[in-house]
């Protein structure tokens, strides 16, 4: 029978060639080197493998380079073959040239990254580095604090509408930007007043005319038409400002969330871990398991929608939710998986517009000797508690500050003393903070800092209680004494238009973390040496708000918050192994 | 930006910012129902200038010459840029498709 004999093993043999591309796409490790053009090891490249877009799961795995240039990623990247891995590498100052990669059986694939010295570094800079040679930092806080609370500026949109007013033929250019500047604050205020109003239930469609005449939109204005010039196609001379707090064994995991979402923070709970992130546009907590990025949705069951805003971790391992700027607390055990809803109101049936729960220097949820929940209460300008035993709740009206603006205090970040008697809170809009006696009811600390634009957003309190505030506006970091009520020290960050938008306490390391809104970077500052260090992220128009610190493994938790429908940024839960020893490793 | 956004939270409550309702083609959406789902009110309305030009000042404008303009302006409203109304550069829509544009196109053209 040769006949069905050739048949047969024609048949086989077209069967091997067409499974064998499938069969050699497997899931293979990776390692390699980052050269320079002279075959120099290149150090603190940072290495991304990202596969494609993803619906949801693991989206890109970030590594840094060693000393030696060397890179290894950890576990094995899957689908993955010499021929298709889908590898890029960057680093300020370079440019990548060339990838060469080799089969190397059972070992994987090896990479060869080749990078060449770039003064060119739009596409690898953050959007802060457009705004690195306006020397008046005045202005860089009243560009951060109306702009930059919702979108990165200049993001890849608003650097296109600079290039186009650049581009209008006129012999009076400045003009021309006034002009146009306006019209974008204009559009953009109506943009906000309609996004954020979206939700009010029977209210009326937000009119253009009613929200063109904002009180900062003529300072705003002026501040853009004087600076945003050019073409904003080349952007040089950028640095991170000071050393990277990366290493060979950092890795940074990018977990794509199912869209539509608005992910605003999130932190890693659980055994096994898993991120929690909270998206603010439903009611839901999308659950991700840190290791294979197979996620869970958990929504918030209230009649009431929520818009899942602050999670605050419990000392119980269970998870607590505070909503956009409504009176609805969440409370999910999250082994159980059972919730427990509070819809707050005031003894006289009040609205209270929570915005941060009482945490200490771990980030758990405190509470004061009494059992009672303390929150910041963004629409009232006051603090307030809720008792979870019998859900009654309380606010207090801060006072007015004198010399500062009645109105838009925007009572904003919030934490407690270790005595479990004192809150800390800050003011938004009046860059102002103070404290409050839990026992006594009564305000006691009131502080200013000197520029009106400084913005403290989100604080911390360490285990010495040390307050840190984020100044968005002023790009600083200031370290307060609670015991003496003394300033310790007011610290210029290495990228004053960076929007930094939180302080964490990390009470494994003893430092802070700063993450930042508008330069895709978390800074580290050590208040030992005074010292700040940066850990770079590698997606751009990276978002940042929230960063949580893992208490088992050590792992930092954040996402990529642009919240802002128009934006085109990413949307996602961050999971950073800084590989410095510090806790157990529980993915790598 | 943030006077606006604390004031509408002082003023009432805010539940979060959902995204945009989805129009599932834009064969079921007339212009008029696009051009508020994609915010264009915001610049533009029915009669008088805002920001931008009013819908029929620009159906004025191209009325002799429709079927080429209905290309045109649908490139405009996605890509943006300046030049027919003054200084001012429209803002790019790259959120808008490419069919979504020309419905909206097409609408504003047959208001005159």
């Amino acid at each position: 029978m040769p006949n069905a004999r050739n048949r047969l093993r024609l048949f086989i043999i077209t069967l091997l060639a067409i499974a064998a591309p499938a069969l050699s796409r497997a899931d293979v490790a990776v390692h390699g080197q980052v050269l320079d053009l002279n075959g120099r090891g290149l150090k603190e490249v940072m290495v991304t493998v990202e596969p494609g877009p993803a619906e949801t799961g693991i989206a890109a795995v970030t590594v840094f380079s060693d000393d030696q240039g060397i890179f290894t990623f950890p576990g094995k990247i899957a689908n993955a073959t010499a021929a298709n891995l889908p590898i890029r590498a960057a680093k300020l100052g370079y440019r990548q040239t060339e990838v060469q990669n080799a089969n190397e059986g059972a070992a994987g694939v090896a990479v060869t990254i080749l990078m060449e010295t770039s003064a060119e570094q739009a596409g690898i800079a953050p959007a802060s580095a457009w705004l690195k040679h306006i020397p008046e930092q005045e202005d860089v806080a009243k560009i951060i604090m109306n702009c930059v609370g919702c979108h990165q500026l200049p993001g890849p949109e608003v650097r296109k509408y600079a290039r186009m007013v650049h581009d209008v033929p006129s012999t009076d250019p400045a003009a021309v930007r006034q002009q146009s500047w306006s019209a974008m604050v204009k559009y953009m205020n109506f943009v906000s007043a309609e996004e954020f109003g979206r939700g009010i239930v029977g209210a009326a469609p937000i009119q253009p005319d009613r929200v063109y005449g904002i009180t900062d939109e003529d300072a705003v204005t002026k501040v853009l038409a004087k600076h945003m010039t050019g073409d904003f196609q080349s952007v040089q001379g950028y640095d991170w400002g000071a050393p990277l707090a990366v290493n060979g064994k950092t890795v940074i995991r990018e977990y794509a969330v199912a869209t539509p979402n608005n992910v605003r923070e999130a932190l890693l709970l659980g055994d096994p871990p898993r991120l929690w992130a909270a998206d603010v546009g439903s009611d839901n907590i999308v659950a991700i398991d840190a290791a294979t990025g197979r996620q869970k949705i958990y929504t918030v069951p209230s009649d009431i929608p929520v818009g899942p805003h602050t999670l605050v971790a419990g000392q119980d391992g269970s998870l607590w939710v505070a909503p956009f700027f409504n009176g609805v607390v969440a409370h999910l055990d999250i082994a159980k998986e059972t919730w427990e809803v509070w819809p707050l109101k005031t003894p006289e049936g009040g609205n209270i517009g929570i915005h941060d729960l009482s945490f200490d220097a771990d980030h758990e949820l405190i509470t004061d000797k009494q059992g009672r929940v303390w929150y910041s209460d963004i629409v009232n300008n006051a603090v307030g508690y809720f008792d979870p035993k019998t859900g009654k709740a309380e606010i207090f009206h801060v006072p007015e500050k004198p010399g500062r603006p009645a109105q838009g205090a925007a009572l904003y970040g919030l934490a407690m003393a270790s005595d479990q008697k004192t809150i800390w809170f800050c003011q938004l809009g009046i860059a102002s903070f103070g404290s409050f006696n839990t026992e006594t009811l009564k305000f006691e600390a009131y502080e200013s800092l000197p520029m009106m634009d400084a913005g403290p957003r989100r604080i911390a309190m360490s285990d010495e209680d040390v307050l840190y505030l984020a100044l968005y506006g002023a790009g600083q970091l200031l370290e307060y004494d609670t015991k003496t009520r003394k300033t310790i020290g007011l610290y210029d960050l290495p990228d004053r238009a960076s929007a930094p938008y939180s302080v964490t306490w990390d009470n494994l390391r003893k430092v802070a973390w700063i993450p930042t809104s508008n330069a895709n970077v978390i800074y580290r500052f050590d208040p030992r040496d005074k010292s700040i260090k940066v850990l770079p992220l590698p997606r751009e128009q990276g978002f940042l708000r929230m960063v949580g610190i893992d208490p088992k493994t050590g792992y930092l938790a954040t996402s990529y918050a642009n919240i802002s429908i128009p934006v085109h940024g990413p949307r996602m839960a961050v999971l950073i192994d800084l590989g410095d020893g510090v806790g157990k490793t529980a993915t790598r | 930006m943030k006077k606006i956004l604390i004031h509408f939270v002082q003023v009432s409550f805010i539940f979060g910012c959902g995204v945009l309702p989805g129009l599932a083609s834009a064969a079921d959406a007339d212009g008029a129902t696009l051009v508020q789902a994609r915010r264009c009110y915001g610049c533009h309305q029915m009669t008088q200038a805002l920001i931008g030009p009013a819908y029929t000042a620009i159906a004025t404008r191209h009325a002799a010459n429709k079927p080429v303009m209905e290309k045109v302006l649908a490139r405009k409203i996605i890509d943006g840029g300046a030049g027919n109304w003054g200084v001012v550069p429209m803002v790019p829509n790259e959120q808008v498709s490419e069919d979504e544009a020309r419905v909206i196109a097409r609408w504003i053209l047959n208001l005159k």
